[in-house]
């Protein structure tokens, strides 16, 4: 066991949060869902488990979603970040979101940027999900309140706006 | 999360400088998702992280055709999802797909998935200063054990958790290291040590060493694998027991198998007395059941973890009825689970 330094190592680090390009400085210990709370105040990427174990942290990092919480601010240098912030283009809301309103799909509501995440990651890669395939897709996201089905109702009813808009 | 250095090397060269300089305070980290949960759960105090994902010399996947070479630093994503891997060794997609959730399969990579550390829970509670910490017991023998070890256990009792060990070793893979004395490669069962020598570590690996890249000899012709999973729910955990099976045949004959089992040892283990009655039978003269008996006939259960040996035996027999419907050209129930 070696006795941590007492001052913490900073570097800077450049990094695009939702499409725009940020340049600051970081503790080497920080997580990126540090960094993103706490540094660029945005707050609604959460902080549950810390572990990398319940999904709410969920964010994209090169368009794949990743626990933010498990993943250090400075190995984001240089990539794309994706927040629940970024998903809507304009002033409304994203397709997603507007679905999990719809079919009822928070209940507390804490997992549900997470839920979105993985979800938007999804429907970029595959616009005709089928169930199982939006099951796999959240199989990393975990909601206390038990809300699956209208959670999984949400991201195919999304789904299919989204089709529909599109054509 | 206590604070420690964050250095990226530009080569392999570079990083093993590092892992030299302070061998004691230094740790590696890939994807992060292991060495941050240590760290975080204040299992490990590092002064130094040296990290792997910038190196292109780790990223590269050649599928070839007399062999094929993974880098280290592939993530299980990409293991996941590459095509040409799917059709020459699907066995290493199953078990890939199978580790924990697309969140961490973006990130993890196969070298971090073959050098991770025991997920028992005394070891991952830091108030327990248990073997594997470098204390001198081992909690989960009289404890509660019903997730550890019910074959070559002691002195530690862990599960080695990787899915890709067996899978590989199932396969034939070769380890490939880099270190102070250059390029190294063993069969990757030689890579995974019980710890008895070194207790801090679950492979062979020295000071300075990392792990670059596994090889995969082409399949024979007339050869099927598969590797199962028994866990406690559908996604996102460790495996309860699993099998990464392969059988050769010739002229009707089984000529190889390879039966590996995880979750249920501190090292992947060979089933040697099931593949024994295996090979040299004719395909159509197979008893499964007994050769899912002898792999688990030198079991020794611990108080909580007995339902683990009729599930392996079980896991054993589905996986090799799946071998053998695979070679008939149908697929079984087994190879949708």
């Amino acid at each position: 066991m070696s006795t941590a330094p007492t001052q913490p190592f900073t570097s800077d680090v450049t990094l695009t949060v939702n499409g725009r390009k940020r340049t600051l400085t970081a503790a080497h210990h920080w997580t990126l869902l540090h960094l993103l709370r706490e540094a660029l105040d945005l707050t609604g990427t959460k902080s549950g488990c810390d572990r990398g174990e319940c999904g709410s942290c969920t964010v994209l990092l090169d368009a794949l979603p990743v626990y933010s919480c498990q993943v250090l601010a400075l190995q984001a240098g240089g990539k794309e970040v994706v927040t629940i912030e970024g998903v809507a283009s304009g002033p409304g809301l994203h397709p997603i979101q507007e679905a999990f309103i719809n079919e009822d799909a928070a209940q507390c509501g804490f997992c549900t940027p997470g839920f979105i995440m993985s979800a938007y990651a999804l429907l970029r890669r595959e616009p005709s999900p089928t169930e199982a395939d939006v099951r796999a897709a959240l199989s990393g996201n975990l909601c206390r309140c038990n809300a699956y089905g209208r959670i999984i109702q949400g991201v195919l009813a999304a789904a299919k706006a989204m089709r529909e808009g599109a054509s | 999360m206590i604070p420690f250095e964050y250095v990226r090397p530009d080569s392999i060269s570079g990083a093993v400088s590092l892992l030299l300089e302070d061998p004691e305070g230094t740790s590696l980290i890939a994807g992060g998702t292991d060495i941050l949960s240590e760290v975080k759960d204040g299992l490990k105090r590092p002064r130094r992280l040296v990290a792997l994902d910038g190196l292109a010399e780790l990223r590269s996947l050649d599928v070839g055709n007399g062999s094929t070479r993974l880098g280290a630093g592939l993530t299980l994503a990409e293991l996941s999802t590459n095509p040409r891997l799917e059709r020459g060794y699907p066995i290493l997609t199953q078990a890939a797909r199978s580790v924990a959730t697309p969140q961490v399969r973006n990130v993890a990579t196969l070298g971090g998935n073959l050098c991770q550390r025991p997920r028992c829970w005394y070891y991952r509670d830091r108030l327990f200063p248990c073997y594997k910490k470098g204390g001198s017991v081992c909690y989960g023998a009289t404890g509660h054990n019903r997730y550890l070890a019910i074959l070559g256990g002691g002195p530690s009792f862990m599960v080695h958790p990787s899915d890709m060990a067996p899978a590989l070793i199932a396969v034939d893979a070769r380890l490939e290291a880099f270190g102070p004395n250059g390029f190294r490669t063993m069969p990757l069962e030689d890579f995974f040590d019980h710890g008895q020598s070194r207790p801090l570590q679950e492979h062979v690996l020295g000071s300075g060493e990392l792990v670059t890249a596994i090889f995969l000899p082409s399949p024979p012709p007339d050869t099927r694998s598969v590797y199962l999973k028994a866990r406690e729910r559908a996604d996102h955990d460790f495996a309860l027991a699993s099998v990464a099976a392969s059988i050769t045949l010739a002229g009707g004959v089984v000529a190889k198998a390879n039966v590996i089992l995880g979750g249920v040892a501190p090292t992947p283990y060979r089933a040697r007395l099931a593949e024994a009655a295996i090979v040299g039978r004719p395909v159509d003269k197979l008893d499964l059941q007994e050769a899912a008996r002898l792999a688990v006939s030198e079991a020794r259960p611990l108080e909580f973890n007995r339902y683990k040996v009729s599930l392996t035996a079980n896991l054993v027999g589905q996986a090799l009825q799946s071998l053998l419907t695979q070679l008939k050209g149908g697929t079984s129930h087994a190879d949708r689970l």
